[in-house]
Parts: C-alpha cells; sequence; structure tokens
C-alpha cells in the first residue's frame, strides 16, 4: 500500500470524538486526557491505557525481550503516570512521545541492572521474539491514525541503509553509547557517529509531516 | 564544546547514544539559552519517539489492564494517611479542588470540567512561559553579574590608580614646597649678594678714585723722570726766605720742550684759603701755577710751558690766596736763580 505523505492524521477526523481543540498531529492521545488522569480520573486511565499500551508495550519487549519482565515494567511505567501525570510538559513533544520516551528510559534501566546483576543480555531479538508475531495486528483500540503512522514510521526507517539502520537500534534499544556500538561493531567511532547522525537526519526530514501542523 | 560540536551531537542526545560527559555538555548548553539548539532537539525527539511505530506491534495481555485498573483503584481507596502522603503530588485539578471548595451541586460538571481544564491549559502555558522567562531572566543575571564584576574589577583598578595619582601628587606637592623654600633660601642669598655686589661696586668706585691718583701722582713721576733723565735739562735750586727757612725748592727745565717741573719741601702748611704760587720774573713777575703741599710738606708743580730761564733774572714762590693772582701780593718764600 502506497501511503501520501501527508499528515498523519489526514484520515483520522471521522474516527475520533469531535474535539474542538487542535491536537497534536502526531499524536493519537490528548494533552487532556493526560491531565484527567493527573486529576485521578480513572475513566482517563483506562482511556489512556487503551491508546497507549500496544505501543508501549512493543518497546519495553523489544529492550528487554520477555513478555513477562515488559508487562511488568508497563504496570511500573503506568502507575507513574497515574501518580505523577502532572510532570507531562505540553512543551516538551507530544503525550505519546512523553510515554515513549519514559518506557524506554525505564526499561534501559532495567537493562542496564540487569547487565550489572550478570544477566546475559539479548543481542537483538528484531527477528525472533517481536517480528515472528503476526504484523498488522492492531489492537483493540488502534485508530487508522495508528496505523498510518506506524506505516509511514516503518518506511522511513526501512530507506535508511542497513548500518544506520543497525548503529540506531543498538542506541534506542539496547542503550549502547557511541563508543560500544563502535568496539561492538568493531568500526571507527567517527562511522558509528556519522551513521546515526545521518539516520536521525533522514528520518527527521521523512518524519516531519507527523509533528508539524498541516 | 562549541555550539557547532554540541548541535551535531544532538541526534546522538535524542537515541541515548552519548557518554555521560557529553551528555552533561549538552544539557548545560540547552540551559544556557541557545537560540537554535532546542527547536532542533524537539524534532530530533520527535522522531526518535516515533521509532517504535517502526516494530511490528505486540499488545500485552488483556490481564494486565485488569491488574493495572485494580491498583489504581486501590491507590484511589487508599486510607487517609497514603492520600496525606500523596499531598504534595496533587494534580492541578485536584490541587484546584484543594484550593477552591467543590461547587454546589446545581452547576453542571461539564461546566466545571471545561474550566478546570481551561485553567489547566492556562497554567501550562504560563508555567511554560514562566520557564522560559526565569531561563531567560537567569542568563541576564550571570550576563550582568559578569558585567557587575567586571565593572567592579574596573573600578578597584581605577580606585587603585586614583590612590597612586594621590601618592604621587603628594609627593609632588612636597616637592615643590622644598623647591619654594629653596627658592626663597635663593633669594635671601640673592639680596645678600647684591648688598655685597652693591658694597663691592662702592669699593671698586673707591679703588678707581684711588686708582685715578695713583695713575696721576705716577704720571707726575713719569715726566719728573722724563726730566730727570734729559741731557738737556737744567736744575735751578730756591732756598727758602725768612718766611720758611728749612724749606727748599728743585726747579728742573727742560730746554726742548719747553717745561719746568717744581719740587719743594718742608714747605709750612698752608693757612686755610692760600695757596703757594711760582713767579718767574722776568721784567716783571709771570705766573708759573699754583700749588698745595702734602702730608709731607712737600709741594708739586708741573709748568707746561716757562721762559728761558737765562732770561729769567730770577724764580720766587709766595704765599697767596687761593687760585692765584696776577701779580704777587704775599710773602716770598722761596727764591732762587739760574
Amino acid at each position: 500500500m502506497r501511503l501520501a505523505p501527508a499528515p498523519c492524521w489526514s484520515t483520522d477526523s471521522g474516527t475520533r470524538r469531535m474535539d474542538p481543540r487542535p491536537r497534536q498531529p502526531s499524536s493519537p492521545i490528548d494533552p487532556a486526557l493526560i491531565a484527567r488522569v493527573a486529576k485521578g480520573d480513572q475513566q482517563a486511565f483506562g482511556e489512556l491505557y487503551d491508546l497507549s499500551s500496544t505501543l508501549l508495550f512493543t518497546l519495553a519487549l523489544r529492550i528487554l525481550g520477555d513478555r513477562d519482565e515488559a508487562a511488568d515494567l508497563l504496570q511500573e511505567v503506568y502507575l507513574e503516570v497515574w501518580r505523577k501525570g502532572v510532570r507531562y510538559d505540553v512543551g516538551r513533544g507530544t503525550p505519546t512521545a512523553w510515554l515513549v520516551t519514559l518506557t524506554r528510559s525505564r526499561a534501559i534501566d532495567r537493562l542496564r541492572s540487569r547487565a550489572s546483576k550478570g544477566y546475559g543480555v539479548t543481542d537483538s531479538i528484531g527477528d525472533t521474539g517481536a517480528a515472528a508475531l503476526p504484523d498488522h495486528t492492531p489492537g483493540p483500540f488502534e485508530t487508522n491514525a495508528d496505523l498510518e503512522q506506524r506505516a509511514l514510521v516503518k518506511k522511513a526507517f526501512a530507506e535508511l541503509p542497513e548500518a544506520q539502520q543497525q548503529a540506531l537500534e543498538l542506541a534506542y534499544y539496547e542503550g549502547l553509547s557511541h563508543q560500544e556500538i563502535a568496539s561492538r561493531l568493531d568500526q571507527p567511532l567517527g562511522t558509528i557517529k556519522t551513521r546515526i547522525k545521518l539516520g536521525m537526519s533522514k528520518l527527521k526530514d521523512l518524519l516531519r509531516p507527523c509533528w508539524e501542523q498541516p | 564544546m562549541e555550539h557547532e560540536e554540541l548541535e551535531e551531537i544532538l541526534p546522538l542526545y535524542v537515541v541515548g547514544a552519548l557518554d555521560r560527559q557529553e551528555r552533561q555538555a549538552l544539557d548545560a548548553h540547552l540551559l544556557s539559552g541557545c537560540p537554535t539548539c532546542p527547536a532542533a532537539l524537539k524534532e530530533y525527539r520527535a522522531a526518535a519517539s516515533l521509532l517504535p511505530y517502526a516494530l511490528s506491534p505486540n499488545a500485552p495481555s488483556d490481564e494486565l489492564k485488569a491488574r493495572m485498573m485494580e491498583a489504581i483503584r486501590a491507590s484511589a481507596s487508599e486510607p487517609a494517611a497514603t492520600q496525606t502522603a500523596r499531598l504534595p503530588r496533587l494534580g492541578p485539578g485536584a490541587w484546584l479542588r484543594h484550593v477552591i471548595p467543590p461547587p454546589p451541586s446545581w452547576i453542571p460538571y461539564p461546566a466545571i470540567t471545561l474550566v478546570a481544564l481551561l485553567l489547566l491549559a492556562g497554567s501550562w502555558f504560563y508555567t511554560l512561559s514562566i520557564r522560559s522567562q526565569v531561563t531567560t531572566q537567569a542568563d541576564q543575571r550571570q550576563r550582568m553579574e559578569t558585567a557587575l564584576h567586571g565593572e567592579t574589577a574596573r573600578i578597584a583598578a581605577l580606585q587603585k590608580q586614583v590612590t597612586e595619582q594621590e601618592q604621587l601628587l603628594a609627593g609632588l606637592r612636597e616637592e615643590v614646597a622644598g623647591r619654594i623654600g629653596a627658592l626663597t633660601d635663593l633669594e635671601r642669598v640673592l639680596a645678600e649678594r647684591e648688598a655685597e655686589l652693591a658694597q663691592s661696586r662702592q669699593q671698586l668706585a673707591q679703588r678707581e678714585q684711588g686708582a685715578n691718583s695713583l695713575r696721576k701722582a705716577l704720571a707726575q713721576r713719569d715726566e719728573m723722570l722724563t726730566f730727570l733723565r734729559s741731557p738737556t735739562v737744567q736744575v735751578i735750586s730756591l732756598a727758602g726766605s725768612e718766611m720758611a727757612k728749612s724749606a727748599g725748592a728743585l726747579l728742573l727745565y727742560e730746554a726742548e720742550s719747553k717745561q719746568a717741573f717744581l719740587y719743594a719741601f718742608n714747605m709750612p702748611p698752608l693757612p686755610a684759603g692760600k695757596t703757594y704760587q711760582l713767579w718767574a720774573i722776568v721784567d716783571k713777575p709771570i705766573n708759573a701755577g699754583t700749588f698745595g703741599t702734602d702730608a709731607g710738606h712737600k709741594g708739586r708743580l708741573i709748568v707746561r710751558t716757562i721762559p728761558d730761564p737765562a732770561r729769567v733774572a730770577k724764580f720766587a714762590v709766595s704765599l697767596e690766596p687761593e687760585g692765584g693772582r696776577p701779580q704777587p701780593t704775599g710773602e716770598i718764600y722761596l727764591a732762587g736763580q739760574l
């Protein structure tokens, strides 16, 4: 399926409830929902969970490589949001970006503490665990917008040279620094830095429609 | 690290690939109020946060949601003690309810929610603007503090200079005072010297007078010597009369120049208003000039033109009133002939 590089929310208006506020186009989660959660609104919390849990669980599983541990981490993250939802800062990005960053950060922390406790570190599970599951299996609350966004990001990432993809994955999902990546791949440090810079620059350019107002 | 270097590593920052030192340097740079990096960072961060969408989706088990909802329900119905513990972290809405009591039930709940949401959004934007203001003000404050430090240092340096100049000035004043003192001394010395000079001038004048008289005397002696050396000089001796028995005189006559020189000795002191007068008596007495006497009772007279002694019957000296007379009127004191 070929996707137009139009703003990611172009097909969304019909599927969402009426909302007079201009929404962050890249996120299916309204900042107001976070505010409700922060006020202790359990219903809002349920909504937030439905909208974000698949993405966050996917991320946690990719980093930790274990469903139980990923579920455990997700519970920790959501309870933190429930207690500290007020910490969300609209100026720093969309609610989804905030949740992704929070989840990634907690998962990498676990990964590191596990490594320091002498557990084996799973290298890349991209081709085993996650990919073994059927593709395009939207969760019950995934919207068209989610699907469209997923396709766009996937396509953009696939456009990067493999070496850049690898460097980005090792940093983002394995929590490795540029030096660690360089020694892991037995490549000069400068090469690794350049791969990450080029990869991110291209992703930024390709994905800009997702956060720029139409 | 410079801005350019830090801007370069923003992509590495958002995927967590920086080492701790680089991360801290970049954090500090972002806090320092860089005008371009935060915007670039926001875009990179947005791109990075989309990365998980590229993964094949995996939904958690339904059981997880049930567990989670149970957990939050439990935390919501926790006893008051736990609620109290939550108080410092109240969300904006809860905080609002805490400050403003719940409204009466006749106000529709959605309206309250809308108001609360508006307030919340407002407070977010306010917080954001305050945060940026605080950052800007902190920057300004830092700049001003730096400037202030610079100015303080400059003032200290200027004060030091002023002190040095004052010391210099004091030194100069002292020197000037010293010079003035020396000048006063000099003036006094000058006055003394001027007085001495005046005295010296006076002495010099006196000396000159003395010298003049000496010169005059010397000239007379020279003339007398000339007379004495001349081979043609004739000496006429004059003897004292009854008026001056011990007195005598020599009249030297030089025929070539027709000049004569009279040298008288043991002359009686002249009474006041009187003078001796020499006469050459040919047919009748001819005035040959007047002369006085000195402390040694000696008298001298040079006669520029005198008649030939061969034609002169007698030379005589008489006492006459001062200034002399055309013809002798007083007593004869000396007389002689060739």
